[in-house]
């Protein structure tokens, strides 16, 4: 359907309005109208409406026809606009015309609108059709717009005679402008320049007017919304045919990104060179030959020089001495190689002299452009220096402290290669470091323990978390010992392993323990269910709380088949309760025991009772105690003691048989306790004191009172050294009964000790063993008596092969002479004379021999009372021809003792013989003086004798002086029976003699007689 | 060297005659010495072997003797010089059967031998026919 044509009518006079629609219609023009009068309605017509063809008055009261044009013009430019006006003229139309009105219509000839606007809507249509080739064109521009915008390139043109600019889209977009909203004029243009850049931008285009070159001119623009860009504008004047400039033409490229980059790059060299300049860090550029080029700032503060000082001097100069052979050599091992750098600590001198550590980089820049040089770079490092050497001597300590603990301490990498162990692991595994390293820390685990320190191990590591374990680790003597382990991870930040710190800490003695406690804890188990006692343990309410094996089996054995009554958890009060009821008194006085127990009344409770089965009689001890380790429960005990009471019985009756054999054997016991100083005597010990039970308390005092007195205090000493010694020991004492006989005792102890070696008690016999000694002593006399007659016998055998056989050989010789010899006369009768002589002697001998087998006999002769001083005087009667002859001089003094109990006719005969042999060996020319004088002595008596005669060499004869025919003299005749007879009488009267002499001095006989 | 000479020491007198009588039937013109005193028979021992002109003689020593034993003589005689020991044969002549003598005299190396009395003339011709 062909559309209305529309038509927008702007008129304010109603009847012209009311003409115009009706030419129109007339016209046989198919139309809508508005019709506008005021310039706001207009505009807004023009914008909704879109009419195809505009009608205007000329004169309108608000607006005039110019301005109604100008707007149409502006917004809808190729919509046919036509006056419809009364005043305006030909000349003026014709110039409305050129300028773009399509037609015009006088009022007073409005007939013609019909035809005018149906030819302006031709010329309309045919003017689109134009439009749309134009359209292909501006496309056509448009791409190349596009490409513009895509190389954000966008030109323009310059009239120079109006200096009216024309844009390309790109440029607006580069100046982000709208080109309605842009005044299309130079200064416009420069509107939008940075301000900064006005000046310099409307210079450089003035300049370029007479030029034929191309001017390139770099500025910046604000865009409307502030945006800072950077913009390259290259131009060129294009001259009229006079060669006068009439335009420019140029291009304009947005260059920011160009410029920010370049900015950015001369930032960041900027930056770096500031970097150098404010560095610490001390950087030298030296010449090949060491001469310093360039010094940095930081040259001031770190070596004290003024950048111009050091310039030009060598670097060698600067470097400690000591440095300098090792930094020369590695320079020049860098010079050839460009690129080439080493790292040194140098100690480099300060201006003031101090030599400070630097730690430095030499590269070698010779062929980089622009440098030329080796780049030295230098840290004052002397700061660190003494961190390092804090940090070394720290690491020191820690050290040292690691050595010195006790424990054994390890480090590890973080998948447990060790890398650090104390001494304290090798003086225990013997181990060297170097085997422990690594996995050497595997070697001494024990092979049992591995698994396990394994898994812990490794659960360790999984959870980053503290390794732990207990496990035996071999010494280097090949035993092993529990140790503790422990390792803690080092984290990082991350939270991963760096490394492991461990130690390691016997806990032999710890383990040992615990196996003790163990054992301790299982021996006690062991122990209570060993035992035969039937042990319970009550709470308050009576119920059984635990038992021993002993308790159950008891049950058990006693028809309890489920241990329902008294086993554990059962009531023991209503066990005693049942019985109770069934009229057992014992299980009462049980009951009460145990809460008396309970209730705290009592500390313990025992007591025994009978509990006879039908075929065996038994007794039991029942004990209460507070158990241990609770107040509220007892212990409740049962032990079967029918084997005690059964013993105790035969105890009574074995104690009555013992009391029997002791009275028939005369042995006693008695004992100490002790701890009480309890002393016990059994009966017999009575009996052998003869003294009553009620009579004497036994005491060690008691036991000494009947005791000799002169075997008091050896029976003493005898007790006091058994208490210090604690040794069995006995001893032989006399005793003196009542009635005063002497009998003798023999008593024999020994200690009893309990389990801490402490005595507690002597068990001591004790007998009369007067019988035995009387027999001992007679036995004793016999064996003296035998030996004395063994002696004799000797002597008779000495006597028969010397004293009687010489004789008898004489004979034997004599009579052989007399029987084969052809004798002279002489001869014979020599021969003669020779055997009587030795049948003489033979003679003697034997009558010797039978007075001394006589005084043997006579000792049983009965003793008188001899008066010495009698005896004296009766010898000097027998003696007195050779006494008188010898003018021998007798002196005696027996006022200290004169009288003895004797056998007369021996004392007589012993001083007879004395006499004799002081007469007969008396010292030729000297009359012998002789001295008997008695004295009184503690034993008794002695009788000195004195004699002035030849004397015996003792130290030759001493031995045989009381020998039988022992003669020491050759000019007397002497059978050696004297001396002999002397000492055989004084040994029968019960004494002693002994001799003092000396040769040719005289001879002493000491006599001693026991009172 | 046959003995030349007999050296007596007895305290008994009568065995002193008899063995003089025995020696004399045995070995007829033998020159007898005799001491009743054993130190003086001690004194002729030392004093006249010494004189650089051997006698080869034969002692009978008694053993039991007052004054000085046969023993306590021979503890002074084996002090003497070997020279007038070699010149010297003991023998001990005792009436002694007891055994401790004659045990202790053969054990003596300066006793030849032991003589229990009565020494009778086969007993000294055959000693005397023994001697070197």
């Amino acid at each position: 359907m062909r559309e209305k044509t529309k038509i927008l009518i702007v008129e304010h006079e109603a009847n012209d309005i009311e003409l115009i629609l009706h030419e129109l219609k007339k016209g046989e023009i198919d139309f809508v109208s508005e019709i506008v009068e005021t310039q706001k309605s207009y505009v807004k017509a023009l914008e909704t409406f879109k009419p195809d063809v505009i009608l205007s008055d000329y004169a309108l009261p608000s607006f005039n026809g110019d301005e109604v044009f100008e707007i149409r013009e502006r917004v809808a430019p190729l919509t046919p606009f036509i006056f419809v006006s009364g005043s305006i003229g030909e000349e003026q139309s014709i110039e409305y015309i050129k300028n773009g009105v399509t037609d015009y219509v006088l009022k007073d000839k409005l007939f013609s609108l019909g035809i005018k606007v149906k030819r302006a809507l031709r010329e309309a249509k045919e003017r689109d059709q134009k439009n749309n080739i134009k359209i292909a064109l501006e496309q056509s521009e448009r791409r190349l717009a596009k490409a513009q915008q895509v190389a954000q390139i966008g030109n323009w043109e310059t009239d120079l005679s109006s200096l009216h600019v024309t844009w390309s889209e790109e440029t607006y977009r580069i100046f982000d402008i709208d080109p309605k909203n842009f005044g299309s004029a130079h200064a416009d243009f420069l509107n939008h320049v940075h301000p900064e850049d006005r000046v310099k931008v409307d210079t450089a285009f003035k300049e370029s007017l007479d030029k034929t070159t191309t001017a390139i001119l770099e500025h910046r623009i604000v865009t409307p919304n502030g945006v800072l860009k950077y913009v390259e504008e290259r131009w060129q004047i294009i001259f009229d045919k006079n060669g006068l400039p009439a335009t420019a033409v140029g291009t304009c490229q947005d260059i920011s990104i160009r410029r920010k980059s370049e900015e950015k790059l001369m930032q960041s060299e900027n930056r770096f060179r500031r970097l150098i300049e404010a560095s610490a860090d001390l950087m030298l550029l030296c010449s090949i030959e060491g001469k310093i080029m360039y010094g940095s700032p930081s040259i001031s503060t770190s070596l004290g020089y003024v950048p111009a000082e050091i310039v030009g001097t060598f670097v060698f100069d600067i470097i400690h001495p000591d440095d300098l052979p090792d930094f020369a050599e590695e320079r020049k091992a860098i010079l050839k190689y460009p690129g080439q750098s080493f790292n040194k600590q140098l100690i480099i001198k300060h201006k003031n002299g101090e030599w400070i550590w630097h730690e430095s980089t030499i590269n070698n820049m010779l062929e980089e452009p622009g440098i030329h040089a080796l780049v030295g770079n230098f840290r004052n490092i002397s700061e660190r220096k003494k961190a390092d050497e804090a940090i070394i001597a720290s690491e020191e300590e820690i050290r040292d402290m690691a050595e010195s603990m006790p424990q054994i301490v390890w480090v590890t990498t973080k998948d447990g290669k060790n890398t650090y162990f104390n001494h304290q692991w090798m003086d225990y595994t013997g181990l060297t470091l170097e085997e422990s390293n690594g996995d050497g820390w595997l070697i001494p685990f024990h092979d049992e323990d591995k698994p396990q320190a394994w898994a812990a191990w490794n659960n360790a590591m999984n959870s980053k978390s503290e390794y732990i374990v207990e496990c035996r680790l071999r010494k280097h003597d090949g035993s092993y010992r529990w140790w503790l382990i422990k390792g803690v991870p080092k984290l990082n930040e991350k939270g991963e392993i760096l490394k492991w710190y461990g130690t390691c800490t016997d806990i032999e003695k710890l383990k040992e323990a615990e196996r003790e406690i163990k054992k301790s804890e299982k021996f006690t188990h062991g122990v209570l269910n060993s035992l035969s006692k039937h042990i319970a343990v009550l709470d308050r309410e009576g119920k059984i709380i635990a038992v021993n094996d002993s308790w159950n089996r008891f049950a058990l054995e006693n028809g309890e088949t489920t241990l329902q009554r008294t086993g554990e958890g059962t009531n023991y009060f209503d066990v005693c309760k049942r019985s109770i009821q069934r009229g057992d008194e014992l299980a009462g006085a049980a009951l009460a025991g145990i809460l008396n127990v309970m209730n705290e009344k009592e500390s313990s409770f025992y007591f025994e009772y009978p509990c006879h089965s039908a075929t065996t009689k038994r007794w039991f001890g029942m004990r209460v105690i507070k158990f241990v380790s609770d107040e509220s429960m007892v212990v409740v005990s049962h032990l079967n003691i029918t084997e005690r009471k059964l013993a105790e019985e035969n105890l009574l009756k074995s104690e009555a048989r013992l009391k029997e054999a002791q009275a028939l054997a005369h042995i006693s016991n008695w004992d100490i306790d002790l701890t009480l100083n309890v002393h016990t005597w059994s009966d017999e010990l009575y009996n052998i004191f003869e003294l009553n039970k009620d009579e004497i308390i036994p005491s060690a005092e008691s036991f000494l009172s009947v005791m000799h007195p002169d075997d008091r205090l050896f029976a003493q000493v005898k007790m006091e050294e058994a208490f210090t010694t604690l040794k069995s020991s006995s001893f032989n004492f006399r005793f003196i009964l009542r009635n005063g006989t002497l009998r003798y005792g023999y008593t024999d102890w020994r200690f009893e000790f309990d389990a801490a070696n402490k005595p507690i008690r002597i068990y001591g016999i004790l007998q009369d063993v007067t019988e035995r000694k009387i027999a001992e002593q007679e036995r004793e006399r016999i064996t003296n008596d035998l030996l004395e007659r063994n002696k004799d016998l000797e002597q008779f055998t000495y006597i028969v092969s010397h004293n009687l056989r010489s004789p008898v050989a004489n004979i034997l010789g004599t009579t052989e002479a007399l029987r084969t010899l052809k004798l002279e006369e002489e001869e014979r009768e020599e021969m003669i004379f020779n055997l009587s002589t030795s049948v003489i002697k033979l003679n003697t001998v034997i009558e010797d021999l039978n007075q001394i087998l006589k005084t043997k006999r006579n000792i049983t002769e009965a003793r008188e009372t001899a008066s010495l001083s009698h005896i004296i005087k009766n010898i000097r009667i027998g003696l007195s021809e050779q006494i008188k002859k010898d003018e021998v001089d007798i002196k005696t003094d027996f006022t200290a003792i004169d009288k003895l109990e004797t056998l007369k006719s021996y004392l007589y005969s012993i001083f007879f013989n004395l006499i004799s042999n002081s007469i007969k060996y008396r010292q030729p020319n000297v009359p012998p003086v002789i001295e008997i004088k008695s004295y009184k002595t503690d034993e008794g008596m002695e009788i000195h004798f004195q004699d002035n005669g030849l004397g015996i060499d003792l130290q030759q004869k001493g031995d045989k002086v009381f020998g039988l025919y022992k003669r020491f003299h050759d000019h007397v005749e002497g059978k050696g029976m004297g001396l002999f007879m002397v000492k055989t009488q004084v040994v029968t009267l019960g004494g002693k003699i002994r001799i003092e002499s000396e040769v040719n001095k005289g001879t002493k006989f000491i006599i001693q007689f026991p009172s | 060297m046959k003995p030349s000479r007999f050296i007596i020491i007895d305290d008994d007198r009568q065995d002193i005659s008899l063995s003089k009588l025995y020696i004399k039937h045995a070995l007829p013109g033998m020159q007898i010495v005799d001491f009743v005193m054993p130190e003086q028979g001690f004194d002729y021992i030392k004093t006249s072997f010494n004189t650089g002109n051997p006698i080869q003689s034969v002692l009978f020593l008694d053993l039991n003797m007052p004054t000085m034993t046969g023993w306590e003589f021979l503890e002074k005689y084996e002090m003497l010089d070997e020279k007038i020991k070699d010149q010297i044969c003991v023998y001990i002549t005792s009436s002694s059967i007891d055994s401790r003598d004659t045990d202790r005299a053969a054990a003596n190396k300066n006793i030849k031998g032991y003589l229990v009395k009565p020494t009778t003339v086969a007993v000294i011709k055959k000693l005397y026919e023994e001697c070197v």
